[in-house]
């Protein structure tokens, strides 16, 4: 009984030292990316140089990917769930919106599908694959 | 600490808009459309104050940034099938981003010639940090580009995958790719419920595109200061 619950405990332990290794190392691309936006003083995101380190770090394989599985399905399970306050947010923007509004919907739907349309059609194109 | 309670209904509501998008099926019944329209709605109409709401979901704006750190797992995944046609996806991220703005602007000239307001629009399809930066160093209003961007993002991540079926873009990667350059993280986010390799491919032009779109967005504001004055 007694050896059963060490067990349990250290199993615990393991899982929440593998849980605390993933976020540590995402958080170290997150933030050094953000040292890059600061150093480039280009206006790319930290978030986005921390995306292209991490995915570097992978290729070159420093890092395992079962090194960071624990927190980063984690964070693309909910991905969408974080989204729900930024698009709260508009609600600041309804003075700015009501005041432009034709020249933003037209031209942000417009110019919206027309990517959408362009970038599949001209990928499909160059790859020459229509179905999978 | 009560306000904490509004981090609480977040998750409770988007979690009820789950349950209540997969009875329809619509693009339209989308959990996170759902969610954002009941807590619009709520601070409208309620004399509840948004400015608690906003503090108190600090965490999940935190969280979006290593969130999208963790997009390079889809990217790595897919590393093989990128270097097979890295020419054919830099091609189409390339034309997206010249077409999103120069699309964008020439529509938008047609109504106003405010010319921070057009800076604003300017980085419309990238994602929201990018945008911001982009907007400020380009003369726009960061705040306003935001807005846009938010908009934008949902747009794609609401109609984008019926709009391509529909004009026979079937090919996963294709797919992929037409929603990251047009819906940015928004548009991803959505592509990781669709499949694999629809959120490597929308991952890859999320970064291809900021990264274009943030280098070539003050060459735009400099051809667009040659056609409006201030």
């Amino acid at each position: 009984m007694k050896r059963h619950k060490s067990a349990k405990i250290s199993q615990i332990l393991a899982t929440s030292a593998k849980l605390a290794r993933s976020a540590l190392i995402l958080l170290a691309c997150l933030y050094l990316g953000k040292g890059l936006t600061y150093i480039t003083a280009l206006p790319i995101s930290g978030s986005i140089f921390g995306l292209l380190l991490l995915f570097t770090a992978l290729s070159l394989r420093l890092v395992p990917l079962s090194y960071l599985q624990p927190t980063t399905s984690l964070l693309l399970n909910y991905i969408t769930l974080f989204f729900v306050p930024v698009g709260v947010g508009l609600l600041q923007y309804t003075n700015l919106l009501a005041e432009f509004w034709p020249a933003i919907v037209f031209s942000s739907v417009i110019s919206t599908l027309a990517v959408l349309i362009s970038v599949g059609w001209c990928y499909q194109k160059l790859t020459n694959r229509a179905d999978n | 600490m009560m306000i904490y309670l509004y981090l609480l209904a977040t998750i409770a509501v988007f979690l009820g808009a789950k349950a209540i998008s997969a009875k329809f099926n619509s693009p339209l019944a989308n959990p996170l459309l759902i969610a954002i329209v009941f807590f619009i709605g709520l601070f409208s109409l309620s004399p509840l104050n948004y400015q608690h709401y906003a503090l108190a979901n600090q965490p999940f704006i935190w969280l979006l940034e290593p969130a999208v750190v963790a997009l390079a797992i889809p990217l790595f995944s897919q590393l093989n099938q990128i270097r097979a046609n890295a020419s054919a996806i830099f091609i189409s991220c390339s034309c997206g981003v010249i077409i999103a703005i120069s699309s964008c602007l020439a529509i938008a000239v047609l109504f106003t010639d405010d010319r921070v307001l057009l800076l604003s629009l300017l980085p419309k399809s990238v994602t929201s940090p990018i945008a911001m930066a982009v907007a400020n160093e380009t003369g726009g209003l960061a705040s306003l580009a935001a807005a846009v961007v938010i908009g934008v993002g949902l747009l794609g991540a609401l109609t984008g995958f019926s709009i391509l079926k529909r004009c026979n873009i079937t090919n996963a990667q294709a797919q992929g790719l037409a929603i990251g350059c047009s819906a940015h993280a928004i548009g991803t986010a959505k592509a990781i419920e669709v499949g694999p390799e629809q959120a490597a491919f929308s991952s890859l032009a999320l970064v291809i595109s900021g990264v274009l779109t943030a280098l070539i967005a003050p060459l735009f504001a400099w051809l667009l200061g040659l056609f409006i004055s201030y």
